[in-house]
């Protein structure tokens, strides 16, 4: 069943690649291959080429030596992290804050909430006639 | 001080110093791994860079030189980025456990990966002198591939890294200036400088 469903996935996601107009397979072959977890595949030019399209950045092609040493050293590291099996208790290293530099948070000093009871055109409940029937607990 | 450190003079001036010594383990984390996203971070720092072709003219351009590190950096995955933020925390924490027992870390320069470790956790670090190579030391090869930063050969100097717990950089300093007077190291010079 694994197999079965391996495959499907894998038809599944070169048929979204194909909808995404990412027609080649090569791209569609790098990604489902990491995606299965199989780093043993080199990464080479034509990849680079047409991950760099995808990316929308150019790479020079007398640079792209060099950037496929790189890119093959790398994905391996991948792996070492996956290894560790992170427990969800742990948080990425960094942190969010909505507040800009220019701006400062209002003073969080904890006070009671105070809520008015009632408003000078609608009386509190309390200051209300309170029909008969109701205060007899009719009905 | 590093466990796999357990020779040299060192531990002697630190123990006539008055210095208590303990073996300590640095985490056994992936730390290669986990600086990936130190790379990401100065690529997006160094954007424009890359972009606009300008890279190219900086002169350093091999595999491990920053442009291409940068060109790297565009294909690293985003849940990777995460995922090493996350183990960076680990590394954190690691950190901070070890420094509730000590105050000063004493290892090798640039050994156990120490140098990606303070760089990911940011515990402040102190390099000091510490002597010149011996007579008998291997002889330096002919060329420096950039790998190895112990192949000075004879009469080349040494160093000795410390590293403090955070925020307590004052009390590190003042620990590798002890060090410092105590050895006089700083006052040494390789023959011909």
């Amino acid at each position: 069943m694994e197999g079965h469903h391996s495959l499907t996935s894998r038809r599944r996601f070169f048929g979204l690649c194909a909808a995404a107009g990412v027609g080649s397979t090569i791209f569609a072959d790098t990604l489902c291959a990491m995606a299965e977890g199989k780093p043993e595949k080199k990464v080479t030019i034509e990849m680079i080429d047409i991950a760099a399209d995808v990316a929308g950045v150019n790479v020079p092609a007398d640079k792209k030596e060099a950037l496929l040493s790189k890119l093959n050293e790398q994905r391996p590291e991948y792996d070492a992290i996956r290894k560790l099996h992170l427990p969800n208790d742990v948080p990425p290293a960094f942190r969010f804050d909505p507040v800009t530099a220019s701006r400062f948070a209002p003073a969080t000093e904890s006070a009671p909430v105070r809520v008015p009871v009632g408003t000078p055109d609608v009386p509190a409940m309390a200051d209300r006639e309170i029909p008969k029937d109701s205060a007899e607990g009719g009905g | 001080m590093c466990r796999r450190w357990r020779t040299g003079k060192f531990r002697k001036t630190l123990q006539k110093a008055g210095v208590e010594l303990h073996d300590v383990e640095l985490p056994d984390l992936p730390l290669d791994a986990i600086a990936l996203l130190l790379n990401a971070e100065a690529a997006a720092a160094f954007d424009e860079l890359t972009l606009t072709g300008r890279d190219q003219f900086l002169t350093e351009q091999g595999p491990d030189d920053w442009p291409n590190i940068f060109r790297a950096a565009r294909f690293y995955p985003a849940v990777e980025y995460i995922q090493a933020n996350r183990a960076r925390t680990l590394a954190m924490r690691r950190m901070a456990e070890l420094f509730t027992d000590v105050d000063i870390i004493v290892v090798p320069s640039n050994a156990d990966s120490q140098l990606i470790l303070t760089n990911l956790t940011g515990h402040p670090a102190v390099i000091v002198p510490n002597g010149l190579r011996g007579n008998d030391a291997p002889q330096a090869p002919p060329v420096d591939t950039g790998d190895d930063d112990r192949i000075g050969g004879p009469g080349t100097p040494v160093s000795l890294t410390f590293i403090g717990g955070l925020y307590n950089d004052s009390a590190l300093l003042a620990f590798a200036s002890a060090y410092q007077r105590e050895t006089g190291f700083h006052h040494l010079h390789p023959p011909g400088f």
